[in-house]
C-alpha cells in the first residue's frame, strides 16, 4: 500500500469513527436552523454530537448554539433593535449600522461631532456637514 | 406619551388603554423608560403572547393550559426570553419531533 492510500484510509477511519448518529444529526441541524438559519457545519456537528453523546445534556448543547453571536443577532426581535438604536455604544456600530446612527442623530442622543468621530462616512457624516 | 405608546405597540402589539395611561406615565417618570420596558417584558400579557408564538414556531401547536400556567408563574416571569427558547429546544418533545 502506498503512503497516500494509507493516509486516505486513516482519514476515512477517523470520519467513520466520528460519524454522528442520524437522529442526533437531525436534531442538531434543526436547532441550528432555528437559531442560525442554516444547517450545522461539520465541526459544529461533531462538537455538539460530542456534548450530546457524552452526557446526553441537551440543554448545554442548545445553550451553546443560542449563545453564538450569529444566533443572538438573528433571534433578536425587532423591538430590541429599535431600543438599541436609541442608545447604542460605539463598539456596537458594526451591528447597528447606519440606520441607528440616523435615528440617534435625529433623536439628539449624541452630539453630531461625536457621531462624526465614530462614523465618518454615510448619512451621519452628511448630516454633520449640513449642520 | 409617545414613548409609552411606542413601548406598548412594540411589546404588546397594542396602544395603552385609557385606564392604563396615568399609572404607566407615573411609572415611566419614576423608574425610567428602560426599566418600564423591562417590566412590560416580564408582564403576563407579554409572556402569554410570546409563549404561544414560541410553541407555534418550535412545536407547531398551542400550549395547553397547564404549560401556560407554569410559564406564567411568578418565578418564571423573570426568565430571559432566550432561556425560555432554550427550554423548549432542549425538551423531549422537540427532540422527538426533530430526530425522527
Amino acid at each position: 500500500m502506498n503512503p497516500s492510500a494509507n493516509t486516505a484510509n486513516k482519514l476515512s477511519a477517523t470520519h467513520e469513527s466520528r460519524r454522528v448518529p442520524e437522529n442526533l444529526a437531525k436534531f442538531i441541524n434543526a436547532v441550528c436552523h432555528c437559531a442560525l438559519g442554516r444547517s450545522a457545519i461539520v465541526e459544529e456537528m461533531w462538537e455538539l454530537a460530542d456534548v450530546l453523546g457524552r452526557s446526553a445534556d441537551r440543554r448545554s448543547a442548545v445553550q451553546s448554539v443560542l449563545m453564538m453571536e450569529e444566533a443572538l443577532v438573528r433571534l433578536a426581535e425587532p423591538w430590541f433593535w429599535k431600543l438599541m438604536s436609541r442608545n447604542f455604544e460605539p463598539r456596537e456600530m458594526g451591528i447597528c449600522g447606519e440606520r441607528a446612527v440616523r435615528d440617534a442623530v435625529r433623536c439628539g442622543h449624541f452630539a453630531s461631532d461625536r457621531i462624526g468621530s465614530i462614523h465618518r462616512t454615510g448619512d451621519a457624516a452628511r448630516h454633520r456637514r449640513r449642520r | 406619551m409617545n414613548l409609552l405608546q411606542s413601548i406598548h405597540i412594540d411589546l404588546l402589539g397594542r396602544l395603552a388603554e385609557a385606564g392604563e395611561l396615568s399609572r404607566a406615565m407615573k411609572q415611566i417618570r419614576v423608574m425610567g423608560p428602560a426599566r418600564y420596558a423591562l417590566e412590560v417584558l416580564r408582564s403576563v400579557a407579554f409572556r402569554r403572547d410570546y409563549i404561544v408564538r414560541l410553541h407555534h414556531e418550535l412545536l407547531e401547536r398551542t400550549p395547553v393550559e397547564s404549560e401556560m400556567a407554569s410559564w406564567l408563574k411568578r418565578e418564571n416571569l423573570g426568565l430571559d426570553l432566550l432561556a425560555v427558547r432554550a427550554h423548549l429546544l432542549a425538551g423531549d418533545e422537540y427532540f422527538n419531533r426533530m430526530s425522527r
